[in-house]
């Protein structure tokens, strides 16, 4: 009797280190995903188009390190998560950040509901949404919009979001409740008035 | 009485971990289904938005960096060019200012020019040079 043949093992963690030695796809493949989390962490494009930019260097870099332990996306949130919180601590940084985080993108977001809606109603209401969650994350810290983009954008579990940001997860929790609560709130009072 | 959610179990809702009375809650009360769905549609909302723009502000990042390729790439028109206009320059140039032996000839010009002032101005004397202190004595 002929036996099956057994299957190729994927080493999942050799794949993923191969992964980084090709700096233009890696770029390529996960560049939107850290460039959106350091938009909305920070609410300032130029520094979040510096922090992707640093992190694949930095990923690039020190891939030496990286041993495959955790997933390609996970290794670079995390060091997206360091830069953006050195950027946030500088205080240029916070300077500018208050006068510029209400007008920043929140337009250019809410612009690109315009094709995905079905009609003129719906487009409107669905943009009146996204500038009003975009106005309840700035009331928020740098790291609960962190946490709240990883879980309601990138849609990551809160045990990754703990992993990847070393917070308990119940303190990922708290962030994401005191998030929800500001956006419940807006969304709320969008549709009272 | 009807009791509505509270802000955890709404907030449960919307991180999907709402235990079964929450949920069975949701499923017969109008106000809190209505307030649930407007803060899941404005969270999907958000995310499609974010979604898309980065893919957008991905595609802008990528264009300066072809760019660059194309420059990179068209290296060889631009040295051809430049060889061509330094080619070019060499004769105009060559033809403006005097050539190294039409430099030597008018500088030897000039000095046959003063040695033959001199043999002038030694012949128009009165006596030649080596014997001009006698002509003091007399």
């Amino acid at each position: 009797m002929v036996q099956a043949l057994p299957m190729p093992q994927v080493n999942a963690g050799e794949d993923r280190i191969a992964e980084l030695e090709d700096i233009e796809r890696l770029f390529a493949r996960y560049q939107p995903r850290v460039l959106r989390l350091a938009t909305v962490a920070l609410g300032d494009a130029d520094e979040a188009a510096s922090v992707t930019q640093d992190c694949f260097l930095r990923a690039h870099a020190t891939r030496a390190q990286f041993r495959g332990q955790c997933a390609t996306s996970t290794w670079l949130i995390q060091i997206a998560l360091n830069l953006i919180r050195d950027r946030a601590r500088t205080r240029r940084f916070q300077f500018w950040r208050k006068v510029q985080r209400r007008a920043l993108d929140a337009e250019a977001f809410a612009g690109q509901i315009a094709s995905a809606a079905s009609s003129s109603e719906s487009q409107l209401l669905a943009r009146e949404r996204v500038a009003q969650v975009w106005s309840a994350l700035a009331e928020l810290s740098p790291r609960q919009r962190t946490v709240f983009v990883l879980r309601f954008v990138e849609e990551m579990e809160m045990d990754a979001i703990a992993a990847a940001t070393g917070m308990t997860t119940a303190t990922v929790k708290t962030h994401l409740y005191r998030a929800l609560h500001e956006v419940r709130a807006r969304v709320g009072s969008g549709q009272g008035a | 009485m009807n009791t509505h959610l509270t802000a955890q179990q709404r907030n449960d809702i919307a991180l999907g971990t709402a235990d079964a009375a929450a949920s069975a809650h949701l499923a017969v009360c109008v106000r809190c289904h209505a307030e649930a769905e407007a803060t899941a549609a404005a969270l999907a909302s958000f995310r499609l938005a974010a979604v898309r723009w980065s893919e957008q502000a991905a595609v802008r990042a990528w264009l300066p960096q072809s760019n660059r390729r194309l420059k990179v790439a068209a290296w060889p028109a631009w040295a051809l060019a430049a060889v061509l206009l330094v080619g070019m320059a060499i004769p105009l140039a060559r033809r403006q200012s005097p050539p190294p032996a039409a430099v030597s000839a008018q500088a030897q010009l000039s000095r046959d020019n003063q040695l033959l002032a001199r043999i002038d101005t030694e012949i128009g004397a009165s006596a030649p040079a080596a014997l001009q202190p006698l002509q003091n004595v007399q």
